[in-house]
């Protein structure tokens, strides 16, 4: 009964997050009960994993930089750092300036490499098809080594490693999202529910539509009937099923059991008999920064209508895609992300090699990874306005920025990684500037970073992925979190 | 001069770098297949009984031949990983968490749409809002239920939906009824996936069994391998299939079906990796319009089978795809072919057999090329893998090179020659993948001729030897030379079958695809009789239940 109030002052919520102006859509039968990841006033915890393809310029040669400064990392150490930024007298850190006014719920990570990148077959001795821009896909959320002949990553990914242990509390166990579509192929994936099973992620449509789209347009008592219904229709899909595996042979019948299986999802959600109300649909449109708005609205909404608790939210894929038009961020720009990642690091591969090229591809480069600071400094605002228990929903909310690469020319050093919120866990405010020796330094393993995510969703986790990513050493961390919370 | 960088993007993106003795680095073996051997499939049968879900591109179409539309949703589905060198994979049949919701979205927004829409609901429904009529609710089920699931429904599934339809008429009303009926039917696996098992309602199969496919599954073979699309509403054909003489002639009106087109382009597509043009950055100079430049890239492609397939005018024959001496541009294509741009449309151009069929199409050339240079090692994979069916192998990492190998190379092919020909690390790999893209550096990277490479001439004759071609001479010699291989010919029919079964072929099918490669050889290599053959052989309607 206590769950049932909770979401009910939820929903009180989400209606007044959609009156403070972030559109929240549709009506959504809410589901309740499940064990989960709970904060001491029982409110849900929740992880938010936002990934980028190209890094985020972190030691690029600073000789294109605007004026040699480095435009990712701040000053500082410690307690003592400032993201604010002033263009008329530049400092260095300019990419994070739209998360100053967050800076206190920030953790910024400059002490990981990407071990194992291209040019260096160690640790996992396999070269992956897509060079580092392929294996940054599949390690960074994953901690394993790619699988068999390094198409697919080798284990399950942390977002889904938490999902699969508190997602059967909520109607979608996690929700897997791209900002830039997806494609056939083995590029374009993050999300991994084991070894080779790669997850293929939604674009902002499909993604909403799946979360909201059955239940727009209807009113109340017809919703409960068409719920009723459909969850007997199950029965009708079931029988179906049943004859057609039954002719099959033992190793077919693995492939309709899945689906079997798949099914009791549909009927989490026709067993539910509350409705999330929200406000009305507006399309940002359909251009770059659209489909990242779309997708925070998504993101908002499903948290306000406790449809997920997990999410992990790719902003495209990496090698040679095509939804790298940059023109939103320099309109007279044709090179695509890929090869504007390699000319910033003054290294063509495709356009001229002339030094003002290279100082465009530069300033590009930047803004992208500018912009996706201003994402996610957006997504803590809506997360913000989101009451739930004493405070927030962003309270209970663990984000986690990472990205394929340190810098798009294929840079491994100083791989950047951004905690924001999950406070109960880990050290906020705090910038933990250790760039390490060289880019072959494994004093500190990202795959550690893994384990206390895991940990921070209360999730009894000792190593989290590949030996060869992490040293197991909770104690080089304690003033970054704190092991066995 | 090169830059050594550049190199190792240029060298890796071919495909395979393999080193030879002395060298640092190890060689990555290649793939185990993909799929396991099923050693209990015997001549006579080829598969075991299976399922197979349809492909997005299965599923839109046979939306749009259910409902007269609507198919664009399966546009919106999630990407499909290939495994086989085809986007059909039927290792991808589970059904999991993401692909279930997708397709209840679908299926609700479908039925949605369906009732809503006047002519839409008119197809499905034809008693005219006289929604409580049992005659009418038996033949709606009837026949949505045929066309949707491809069979006719069992007694029993009949008699359940009648009941459903009556329950949600009570509670809600009619035009809901069939609504629910709908998505019902399309979130079921008699629609998502084509079946390959026998009779339903006969007895669970015992071990050994031979399982013939019923004829509307062998309906539903045929339809979906030769137009890519659910079989029509005439179901009465499915009689016919039941004696070969039937199978024959209602094969051979399939191919001579102008919807023959859609399901060969789309074989063609993958076979020849046209994906690669969407996956690759724009060409150099070409950015403004690239889209507008592949678009007609595709439609040159598409009004050359057209014209092979249906034009008379032209044996359609393996020889014909690899060796044509025309093609076809539209106005975007004219300047790179050199011809004056016609008014609308395509025209055909006659290219004085210095492109070969298919194969110097610019779309291929373009395809298997880097922004602003040729690839070689792409060109040479492309035909060493997907045309005569090697096995791809991984390039290694960290290949050092020589500064000095570098000296005196100025053409794109010096540069490959000294950084993986004879005497390199890479030589044991690239012995048989630099040559046959060699040949065709008379075309540039958006596949336009040319004379020279960085000033110098181009010289395309190579030795393909160890693809068992011999000496040719350019892109056009290489065209003449697979099409007199048997090798290439056999490799044609062994990538169809793939496709049409969904799955590289086992150690128990081998036998049956090379005898479909021989066959599609004293048939003169053509394609009609390659896909008749295979679409009428018993053991294609025949399944085995495993041994235990």
């Amino acid at each position: 009964m206590s769950d049932t109030r909770t979401s009910r002052r939820r929903f009180l919520g989400a209606a007044a997050v959609a009156t403070a102006g972030i559109p929240l859509l549709g009506r959504y039968e809410r589901f309740l009960g499940g064990s989960s990841a709970r904060a001491q006033d029982g409110s849900p915890r929740r992880l938010i994993v936002f990934w980028n393809p190209q890094g985020n310029c972190s030691g690029l040669d600073t000789d294109y930089a605007p004026d040699r400064i480095d435009p990712l990392w701040p000053e500082g150490n410690g307690r003592d750092f400032d993201l604010s930024f002033d263009p008329s007298a530049p400092t260095p850190g300019r990419i994070l300036a739209p998360l100053q006014r967050h800076r206190d719920d920030l953790l910024l990570m400059r002490g990981f490499n990407l071990v194992g990148g291209t040019y260096t077959r160690e640790p996992c001795g396999i070269d992956t098809p897509d060079g580092t821009h392929g294996f940054g896909e599949m390690v960074a959320l994953t901690a394993a080594c790619p699988y068999g002949d390094g198409s697919f990553a080798g284990g399950v990914s942390i977002d889904q490693y938490v999902a699969s242990q508190i997602g059967e509390a909520t109607p979608r166990p996690s929700m897997v999202l791209t900002c830039g579509g997806t494609k056939r192929g083995r590029r374009g994936v993050i999300s991994y529910s084991g070894p080779n099973m790669p997850v293929v992620p939604m674009d902002p449509q499909a993604a909403y539509l799946s979360a909201f789209g059955g239940a727009v347009g209807a009113d109340r008592a017809r919703m409960a009937e068409l719920r009723s219904r459909r969850g007997s229709a199950l029965d009708l899909i079931r029988d179906d099923t049943a004859r057609i595996r039954r002719r099959l042979p033992a190793s077919e019948r693995d492939t309709l059991d899945a689906q079997l299986n798949a099914l009791r999802l549909l009927e989490r959600d026709f067993d539910s008999d509350r409705v999330c109300e929200t406000g009305a649909f507006t399309d940002p449109g359909d251009h770059f920064p659209g489909h990242f708005q779309r997708q925070a609205r998504t993101v908002a909404a499903a948290i306000a209508c406790d449809v997920s608790r997990v999410f992990s939210v790719m902003a495209a894929s990496g090698g040679g895609d095509t939804s790298g038009n940059l023109r939103f961020f320099d309109p007279e720009w044709t090179t695509n992300y890929h090869s504007s990642g390699h000319a910033s690091g003054g290294n063509s591969d495709g356009g001229g090699d002339a030094a003002d090229t290279r100082r465009r591809a530069f300033e590009v480069m930047v803004r992208i990874s500018e912009f996706y600071a201003r994402w996610i400094a957006d997504l803590i605002d809506a997360l913000k306005a989101i009451p739930e228990g004493s405070g927030s929903a962003f309270d209970n909310t663990l984000i986690v920025w990472a990205t394929e690469m340190a810098h798009g020319n294929h840079g491994n050093h100083q791989w950047p990684w951004v905690i924001a919120g999950g406070g109960w866990k880990f050290t906020n405010g705090y910038y933990w500037n250790q760039p390490g020796a060289s880019r072959f330094s494994t004093e500190y393993m990202f795959g550690d970073l893994l384990t206390a995510i895991a940990q921070a969703m209360d999730i009894p986790t000792e190593r989290f992925g590949h030996d060869a990513f992490s040293n197991g050493d909770p104690d080089s961390y304690s003033h970054l979190w704190s092991p066995g919370v | 001069m090169f830059e050594a960088r550049r190199l190792l993007v240029l060298a890796l993106a071919g495909g395979c770098l393999a080193l030879a003795g002395g060298c640092q680095g190890s060689i990555v073996e290649p793939p185990p297949e993909v799929r396991e051997e099923v050693d209990t499939v015997l001549a006579d049968a080829l598969d075991s009984p299976r399922i197979w879900r349809l492909s997005n591109t299965q599923y839109a179409r046979t939306v749009d031949a259910l409902f007269g539309s609507g198919g664009e949703i399966g546009e919106t589905f999630l990407a499909e990983v290939s495994g086989h060198g085809f986007a059909n994979s039927i290792d991808q049949n589970a059904i999991d968490d993401q692909r279930i919701l997708e397709y209840q979205r679908a299926a609700q927004e479908l039925a949605l749409r369906a009732v809503e829409d006047p002519d839409t609901m008119a197809r499905v429904w034809s008693c005219e809002g006289n929604f409580d009529d049992a005659t009418c609710i038996r033949r709606f089920i009837a026949d949505f239920g045929e066309r949707a699931f491809r069979r006719p429904l069992l007694s029993e599934e009949q008699t359940d939906y009648e009941a459903f339809f009556v329950d949600v008429l009570g509670a809600l009303d009619g035009p809901t009824a069939v609504q629910l009926v709908i998505e019902t039917m399309l979130q079921s696996p008699s629609f998502q996936y084509r079946t390959e098992v026998g009779r339903l309602d006969d007895p669970e199969p015992v071990p050994g069994e031979r399982v013939t496919l019923t004829p509307h599954e062998s309906l539903s073979l045929l339809s979906y391998t030769l137009w890519g699309v659910a079989p029509d509403v005439d179901f009465g054909a499915a009689e016919e299939l039941e004696t070969r003489e039937g199978l024959q002639l209602y094969v051979d009106r399939m191919l001579d079906d102008p919807r023959l087109l859609a399901a060969f382009e789309e074989f063609v597509e993958d076979l020849l990796d046209y994906e690669d043009l969407d996956l690759a950055s724009p060409a150099v100079g070409y950015e403004d319009d690239w889209d507008g430049l592949r678009e007609s890239m595709r439609g040159e492609r598409h009004e050359f089978l057209q014209y092979l397939l249906f034009s008379g005018e032209v044996e359609a024959t393996y020889a014909q795809l690899v060796t044509a001496d025309y093609n076809f541009a539209d106005a975007r294509l004219a300047p790179l072919y050199e011809v004056a741009a016609p008014a609308s449309g395509f025209v055909r151009i006659d290219t004085g057999g210095a492109r070969p069929g298919l194969l110097g199409q610019v779309g291929v050339l373009a395809a298997h090329a880097l922004p602003d240079g040729t690839s070689p090692p792409r060109r040479g994979k492309l035909v060493k893998v997907r045309l005569l069916c090697f096995p791809a192998q991984s390039p290694p990492d960290n290949v050092a090179i020589a500064e000095d190998a570098l000296e005196g190379v100025t053409t794109t092919r010096e540069f490959f020659e000294a950084v993986t020909g004879p005497g390199t690390c890479g030589a044991s790999c690239h012995v048989s993948l630099n040559p046959p893209g060699f040949a065709f550096e008379h075309f540039d990277q958006v596949g336009r001729w040319r004379d020279t490479d960085r000033g110098a001439p181009v010289d395309s004759a190579v030795d393909l030897d160890p693809l068992g071609l011999g000496p040719v001479d350019g892109a056009a010699g290489l065209g003449r030379a697979l099409a007199a291989s048997a090798e290439a010919e056999g490799c044609f029919a062994r990538q169809f079958y793939r496709f049409a079964m969904g799955r590289t072929e086992n150690a128990s099918d081998r036998p049956f695809v090379r005898d479909l490669g021989a066959e599609l050889r004293a048939r003169g290599g053509d394609i009609r009789a390659l896909l008749r053959d295979l679409l009428t052989r018993e053991s294609m309607h025949r399944r085995a239940m495993p041994e235990l």
